[in-house]
């Protein structure tokens, strides 16, 4: 009979159980029914008749007790004997049933809402046609290295460049807006496979200047300009004052912020022939689709080929350059990736400690029942009846506890999403805010419940089960004959429990330090000297088109401009234009050296950030100036070179002797350009970076730099919020086609960039007192067990004579041996994680001797306190009572 | 009339071989193989139902309910496809095992 079959006709049989008894009743007194009739057909009487043939019959109960054993249906009347049992018994026991399924909640949803936000963000699927076969190059690439190798490789299938302009796009009748653009190649849309939503992409033919009046939107900016309006595909609209088409509309699903950021709007790369030439710097990027059946190495050593042969070919700039190839989504976030995977490490292991305190649970509690077993192997159970009873009990346990557990992430989920899409509002190359909150939508999906439910299942089982098995190892003789407050064979089970608390006190320990290192870390890195003041300011970003404006006359004039009309506004006291502002965190850094100096030992010049400015940005941002001036309307273009150095960047070039009048330069040995020092200011921190890659700083004049792409930064004597219009109205004054952007205040930036540390900060403290908690009761539970048990012998020391004290110190120092035996591991795991967190956050995490010692005392004093309530029990005891209970 | 204990694993071979002849209920299966064998043979009900049971799930029988000769209401179990097979099988090995019982109990 094939599986199937048989799978349908016993659960049939399941089903129709009692239908089924029913019809073996029938069948049997039929038969019995004949066997009488046969009987007095026979001659003998009826009465004779029917007992003779009940007599060969036998029990027809039994009977059909074996029939429905060939069904396999016993294994069915057990269970149901055994759920509505394992009810009973947890009832029975409201304490432990109530204190196992909050434990089982807290791992599982702790561990449950960990992997719904890692789904949210590293692990989220590409949305791409085949993403295996999708290769991205890593870092910035320069325009002639892309095109040779999307020419000459022979492994990719498609090849496109991209780039990240902006613009400011304007239709009729509404103000100017930025919008973050991907500029791609014609290959872009048939690589990636997705069909647009509206309309259609552009295509290679397009691709071409002159022909690349097109642009495709992206669903979150179609909702948040168009308001989802399908007429607008058609419709030209200005991109920098161009008029270009709008030809369609990709799907929600299609913007992946965690690769290249989240971008309004995508356009044809369309090339111009003076870019193509270029190998000195590199700015593009560039994804691939790997032929089929070629592997990603196979492609590597294929680009490292054409690699050499550029170096051959150019050995000015190619001597050394190589290619890198990644999978895309996973060569771009991978320091984040293991960043997460430590995060993870430490949600897991709350998850442990209540795995660890589920056992102990079962382990005590089976203790208790030893003799319950012990009745009833004697009566004839077999051990794994036993331990299928323990298992119903187990997951039963599971199963509440995991839907608690899943409930609990659902909150979590809801209070999460809210609050990361706050957060993620600051980051840089998020322009459009709002559009932010569908994509970090924390949701409780198949996968997560999955993963809660499995998880509950086997931490229920495994732990539920383990013990059992332990437990169920009962000598009938020995454990019936005891008196009933001592189990034999007690030893090695208190050893595994003593084992199981100390591994939990040390994970415990490892969580508080982990959350106290981030908590710390966050707190010192709030209350640094920043340098700058950040009330009263107000900040913008803004982009003068090349186009229009090249990079000379036309931006000085513009710089002179705005400064002028910001000034006349009322409520502004300074106003400046800058490369980049401490708020967000400075971007290009040289490599400096003192004219005349010798080359530093080892090869590496020292690497300043280097921020061209305009004339009031010292006296707008605050800062304050050490020696010399800062920058006048003298130092204008065609003048000669000056700078702005800072403390520590004066002290490391000229350090004994003042720096004023001195030559600063690139580290390049055949640097022509060296510009005067004429002043040294403080240094500044940043308030969004927190780590860094250097303290030294360098300033230029903007007028004699010039540059397109800056920063505004307005100093206000009215709280700032109130000029975010007013600067705008003196923007499009100057220039009603050029739009600001990512306007905020200073504090505003920093609050909300503090928003996300205070996200893990918060979610860290809350699992390491889950854990903190989990672990105190699991100590508590130990202790309290083993005066339990240890009653009348301490019945008989104080009948001996033993001191109240006495009693109390016998209990407390079993607690305290294993406290500092948790203690002395968690410490070694702590600072091990100091280490790898460190890693990760130069700036905010290190060896924290303060955090260390703060949370083994605060782990110390609540395993103290959980051993101190059973010995105070324990000290109460009743001799005459105690000895007499047995 | 002595009962004889049947051997074992015969039973199932005498109730296929039986209901090769056309449905029966439980009771007119034990008579049949009673009679057939010359009242030799008795079947106990308690070794009846469960083999019945176990070969209905193994699936060489069916069970139908219908109207016995009497007018009652009765469960009639027929052969299957595989059942049939199995009896061949079964019957199969039986000649071949009688036959060598045979000769070890003449030539011995």
């Amino acid at each position: 009979m094939r599986p199937l079959r048989r799978l349908c006709f016993r659960i049939g049989a399941l089903i129709g159980k009692r239908k089924l008894d029913a019809e073996m009743d029938d069948e049997m007194r039929m038969h019995l029914e004949l066997r009488i009739e046969k009987n007095m057909a026979a001659g003998m009487s009826p009465r004779e008749a029917y007992f003779a043939a009940r007599r060969s019959f036998g029990g027809v109960e039994q009977i059909k007790e074996r029939c429905r054993d060939q069904w396999g249906l016993r294994w069915l009347d057990e269970l149901a004997q055994d759920v509505p049992f394992a009810a009973r018994m947890l009832r029975k026991s409201p304490g432990f049933t109530a204190v196992a399924v909050l434990t089982l909640a807290l791992g599982v949803g702790i561990t449950s809402t960990t992997f719904s936000y890692l789904r949210a963000t590293v692990l989220r699927p590409l949305p791409f046609a085949r993403p295996a076969g999708l290769v991205s190059f890593v870092g910035a690439q320069a325009p002639a290295d892309l095109l040779d190798l999307k020419a000459q490789n022979e492994v990719f299938a498609k090849f496109a460049i991209m780039d990240f302009p902006s613009y400011s796009i304007s239709e009729a009748g509404r103000p100017a807006e930025r919008v973050s653009a991907f500029a791609v190649g014609g290959d872009f849309f048939s690589m990636m496979g997705v069909p647009p939503l509206l309309g259609r992409v552009f295509d290679a033919e397009e691709d071409q200047l002159g022909h690349n009046q097109v642009v495709v939107l992206s669903y979150q900016y179609w909702m948040r300009r168009f308001s989802g309006d399908p007429a607008i595909v058609g419709q030209s609209v200005r991109l920098d004052g161009d008029p270009v088409q709008v030809i369609g509309v990709m799907p929600e699903r299609f913007t992946i912020p965690t690769i290249w950021g989240s971008r309004d709007i995508w356009r044809p790369l369309a090339m111009v022939t003076d870019i193509k030439g270029v190998r000195e710097a590199g700015w593009l990027r560039a994804v691939a689709r790997l032929r089929p059946s070629v592997s990603l190495s196979q492609a590597q050593a294929n680009v490292d080929a054409i690699a050499e042969r550029l170096g051959r070919d150019h050995p000015l700039t190619n001597a050394h350059r190589r290619f890198f190839l990644g999978r895309l989504g996973a060569a771009t976030p991978g320091q984040e990736r293991l960043f997460y995977l430590m995060i993870t490490a430490l949600s897991a292991s709350v998850l442990l400690i209540a795995c660890a305190n589920l056992a102990n649970l079962q382990l005590a509690r089976s203790l208790r029942r030893s003799r319950e077993y012990a009745v009833r192997t004697a009566l004839g159970a077999p051990r794994f009846r036993l331990l299928r009873q323990m298992l119903t009990e187990s997951l039963m346990l599971s199963l509440i506890g995991g839907v608690l557990g899943v409930m609990g992430t659902w909150c979590a989920d809801k209070v999460l999403s809210k609050r990361l899409a706050e957060a993620l509002e600051q980051l840089p190359f998020l322009m459009a805010a709002d559009s932010q909150q569908s994509l970090f939508r924390l949701s409780i999906d198949a996968r997560v419940l999955l993963f809660a439910f499995v998880s509950a299942v086997a931490t229920g089982v495994i732990f539920g089960i383990l013990p059992g098995w332990v437990a169920s190892h009962v000598d009938v003789n020995a454990s019936l004959k005891d008196s009933g407050n001592r189990a034999t064979g007690s030893q090695s089970r208190h050893r595994l429990r003593q084992t199981l608390i100390v591994a939990e006190l040390t994970l415990t320990l490892i969580l508080l330090a982990g959350a106290g290192y981030f908590a710390n870390g966050f707190r010192k890195l709030a209350l640094r000297e920043l340098g700058w003041r950040a009330d009263h300011l107000l900040t913008a970003r803004i982009v003068l088109p090349y186009n229009r404006y090249g990079d000379g006359d036309k931006c000085r004039a513009f710089y002179k401009r705005l400064n002028e009309e910001l000034a006349a506004v009322p409520g502004v006291e300074g106003s400046a234009l800058c490369d980049s502002l401490p708020v967000y965190g400075f971007y290009n850094v040289s490599e400096i050296a003192a004219e005349g100096a010798a080359p530093p030992v080892g090869g590496e010049a020292p690497g300043a950030y280097v921020n061209p400015v305009t004339q009031d940005y010292f006296e707008a941002l605050g800062m304050k100036i050490r020696q010399g001036r800062i920058f006048a309307a003298t130092d204008r273009y065609g003048a000669p070179g000056v700078a702005v150095i800072s403390q520590t960047l004066a002290q490391l070039l000229w350090p004994n002797e003042s720096p004023l009048g001195k030559r600063i330069g690139g580290a390049h040995p055949d640097n022509r350009y060296w510009l005067e020092v004429i002043g040294v200011v403080n240094e500044v921190n940043f308030s969004v970076d927190p780590y860094p890659r250097t303290h030294m700083q360098l300033y230029l004049p903007l007028a004699q730099t010039g540059g397109n792409y800056l920063y505004l930064a307005v100093r206000t004597s009215v709280a700032p919020e109130t000029l975010a219009e007013p600067m705008r109205q003196a923007v499009s004054r100057v220039d009603p086609d050029l739009a600001i952007y990512q306007v905020s205040s200073a504090e505003q930036v920093a609050a909300r960039s503090g928003d996300s540390d205070a996200i893990l900060t918060s979610s860290l403290v809350f699992m390491a007192v889950s854990g903190l908690l989990l672990s105190a009761l699991g100590l508590y539970g130990v202790i309290a067990n083993a005066v339990a048990e240890r009653t009348s012998e301490i019945g008989i020391r104080i009948a001996l004579g033993a001191q109240l004290r006495d009693v109390v110190w016998l209990v407390l120092g079993q607690g305290v041996q294993l406290a500092v035996l948790g203690l002395a591991a968690g410490l070694a795991g702590a600072w091990a994680l100091a280490r790898i967190l460190g890693a990760f956050m130069p700036g905010v995490i290190g060896q924290d001797p303060l955090v260390i010692a703060g949370c083994s005392f605060l782990l110390f004093g609540v395993t103290l306190l959980a051993c101190w309530l059973p010995a105070r029990r324990a000290a109460r005891v009743n001799p005459v009572m105690a000895l007499r209970a047995d | 009339m002595e009962k004889t204990e049947l051997l074992s694993g015969t039973l199932d071979l005498l109730v296929l071989r039986v209901l090769h002849g056309g449905p029966l209920h439980g009771f007119a299966i034990a008579e049949r193989i009673h009679a057939l064998s010359r009242d030799v043979l008795t079947v106990e009900e308690g070794s009846l139902y469960p083999a019945l049971y176990r070969m209905q799930e193994k699936g060489w029988i069916e069970p139908e309910w219908g109207q016995s000769e009497k007018g009652r209401r009765a469960k009639f179990y027929s052969l299957t496809k595989e059942g049939r097979r199995q009896l061949t099988n079964e019957r199969q090995t039986w000649d071949r095992v009688a036959l060598a019982i045979g000769d070890v109990l003449r030539n011995a």
